[in-house]
């Protein structure tokens, strides 16, 4: 169960991270445009910030050495699934926007 | 030389990763199979009975410490393995001492028994996973030695390409998730960096260790400076290396009923919640008898150490060992645990799985990425090209080695039980169909060689567990209605792996058909004919 929470937490982090870059953002909504450096920042700041999460809820659950080993592995695995989304499915992502100008 | 540091350092990417590529994806392939070796093991012996329900620990025990006096009388030291979630059966073992006049060497047997009859049944001689995953440091055909030094060269090698690959990477975070699709070149230098980049804390990790786990063997000549040349001398140096922390206390236990009866009634009340897995009689006969428990529990990515019994200065003795004295000793077992992986669940495993090939993905990119970029710069002449003979070979060595694991397993189940030297066959067939399929691809066109070799592979794949069905009594229904979860892992896995061939030699067969290659042995033909028509 724990482990869910550590790959959703994983998940909206990249998720977050990887529409930080314009050329993701655009893709997923078809936008030819430069993302405010505001929401940029917005974006970017939360994703790591989701991703710092994750990392320190692992290690208290499982300890240091495993809580990284967990954490690696889940990481890696998330990772690849939005690259796959992001080349094939991006519009799925796009319950996430930027705020209106 | 390279005047400017990162054209250097590409350089050196390349050549270290191509001189050795094809042995580092053999590495990367079969090493990965080794975080399922319980389960192919299992796959590879079905007269094993699976233990589907709760057993009476003592009295199975019992009945293994019977069948083992039986079959073993003489023997010094043996084991009882009790029922865990990757070995889900109970089996003993025992060493066959030596013995010069009767022409019997030292070895190890094994045996399963069965929980029901109490009887102890062979299984069929197969070299098993442990084989197929030993291969990936020891190369099986050359000497062991030879083996041990060539991988960690290429392990070397494989370090020196993941530093100069983060290196040369120069938007490793912008192109964290970029993947794009249809682009020649562009498309496959995508995905060798997904397949670094993304699991790079596994890659780093695994070659790291990699080279640590034999160092013994290639920093030999330092051990050989300090303590001298010598296995005896070498054993003092591991002896003083890998201490371990010990605790001794005596414990309330008459020596005159010190037995496994009463030994394994003090770890009932001792170690409450821990679940034994093996038990061990080590030196039986001698003045320094002593039973081993193994627990079945990880703290961590450790194992929970080993509890031994003794008799000590006529009191019973327990000795644990919490952990290695010295603080090298302790990163060792650290980077060990962690490449053997032992200590992963089902979720972890599979990642460890994944990760390995991804590995083997990266060097495949890798090497299809060095054979690209040269049919770019030098179009293609009509002539035979080195080129495009090692492009040929890399699809018989890329799509060769799946078809080699699964003939290994084909052979598992079609070579006759009675022949002579059963489990080396079985290697060897592994070996036979990579030569087979690297001469295959060399005989068609690169096109058709991927489409052939790709529809071949689905095919062995899928057809398995019909293997399985007609082979034995073992299907996948009746894997369910048993609970024997590996046997049907197995045979649901190699479905899986089929359908993912079956689906690469699809995508394989929609993009468009590049200029036309033709095979390389018909080229050959065409040249000698040539020459023929000129003499």
């Amino acid at each position: 169960m724990s482990i869910l929470i550590e790959l959703i937490l994983l998940m909206f982090g990249f998720i977050l991270l990887s529409l930080s870059l314009s050329r993701h953002y655009n893709k997923v909504h078809n936008k030819h445009s430069q993302l405010s450096t505001r929401t940029l920042w917005i974006f970017r700041v939360s994703g790591y910030a989701l991703l710092l999460t994750s990392i320190i809820l692992g290690i208290n659950l499982w300890g240091l050495t495993l809580g990284l080993v967990y954490w690696f592995a889940s990481a890696m695995l998330i990772a690849l699934l939005i690259t796959l989304i992001l080349s094939f499915k991006p519009h799925w992502l796009s319950f996430i926007s930027a705020f209106k100008k | 030389m390279k005047p400017r540091f990162r054209q250097s350092m590409n350089w050196l990417h390349t050549w270290v990763g191509f001189s050795f590529g094809w042995l580092l994806y053999f590495i990367f392939i079969t090493g990965t199979t080794g975080y399922f070796d319980s389960e192919i093991d299992r796959w590879m012996k079905p007269e094993i009975t699976v233990v589907d329900q709760v057993i009476n620990q003592d009295k199975v025990i019992a009945a293994a410490e019977l069948q083992l006096k039986k079959l073993a009388p003489e023997s010094t030291q043996w084991y009882i393995g009790l029922p865990a979630s990757r070995t889900p059966f109970v089996q003993i073992q025992w060493l066959q001492s030596a013995d010069v006049e009767k022409n019997i060497l030292r070895s190890w047997h094994k045996r399963y028994l069965d929980t029901q009859t109490g009887e102890a049944n062979d299984a069929r001689k197969t070299a098993g996973g442990e084989t197929l995953y030993r291969m990936h440091y020891n190369l099986h055909y050359i000497p062991q030695l030879a083996g041990y030094i060539l991988t960690s060269l290429a392990t070397m090698l494989m370090l020196i390409g993941l530093v100069t690959g983060v290196i040369i990477h120069k938007k490793i975070f912008i192109e964290f998730f970029t993947f794009r699709a249809k682009k020649g070149i562009r498309s496959w230098l995508d995905i060798h960096n997904i397949f670094s980049v993304l699991p790079l804390p596994f890659h780093l990790m695994i070659t790291y260790s990699g080279l640590l786990l034999l160092m013994g063997i290639t920093m030999s000549s330092v051990i050989d400076f300090r303590y001298g040349e010598g296995q005896q001398n070498h054993r003092k140096f591991y002896n003083e290396a890998k201490l371990d922390i010990k605790e001794q206390q005596y414990i309330d236990l008459p020596t005159e009923s010190f037995s496994l009866k009463t030994v394994l009634n003090d770890v009932a009340i001792r170690y409450k919640n821990h679940k034994i897995n093996y038990i061990g009689l080590i030196e039986q006969g001698s003045k320094n008898e002593q039973y081993e428990i193994w627990f079945d529990k990880y703290e961590g990515i450790h194992l929970v150490s080993t509890v031994k019994y003794r008799i000590n200065s006529n009191k019973v003795e327990i000795q644990t060992a919490t952990e290695k004295a010295g603080s090298a000793a302790q990163i060792y077992d650290l980077f060990e645990h962690l490449h053997e992986g032992l200590f992963a669940n089902i979720y972890v495993r599979w990642l460890y799985f994944l990760s390995g090939l991804l590995g083997a993905g990266m060097v495949a990119t890798g090497i299809i990425l060095w054979i690209k970029k040269r049919q770019i710069n030098n179009p293609k002449n009509k002539q035979l090209n080195v080129i495009s003979v090692i492009e040929h070979i890399n699809i018989g060595i890329i799509i060769g080695l799946p078809i080699a694991i699964a003939s290994y397993f084909w052979a598992n189940r079609l070579l006759p039980i009675d022949i002579t030297d059963r489990a080396n066959w079985e290697v060897h067939c592994f070996f036979i169909a990579m030569l087979a399929s690297i001469i295959f691809s060399l005989c068609l066109s690169t096109r058709k060689a991927w489409l052939n070799l790709l529809w071949f592979t689905a095919m062995i794949y899928l057809t398995l567990p019909l293997v399985n069905l007609v082979t034995t009594e073992h299907n996948i229904l009746l894997s369910i209605q048993k609970s024997d979860w590996l046997m049907l892992g197995f045979d649901l896995s190699m479905l899986f792996f089929g359908i993912c061939f079956a689906m690469a030699a699809i995508i394989v067969n929609k993009t468009k058909e590049q200029k036309k290659s033709t095979p390389i042995l018909a080229n050959l033909n065409t040249k000698k004919k040539l020459k023929a028509a000129v003499h």
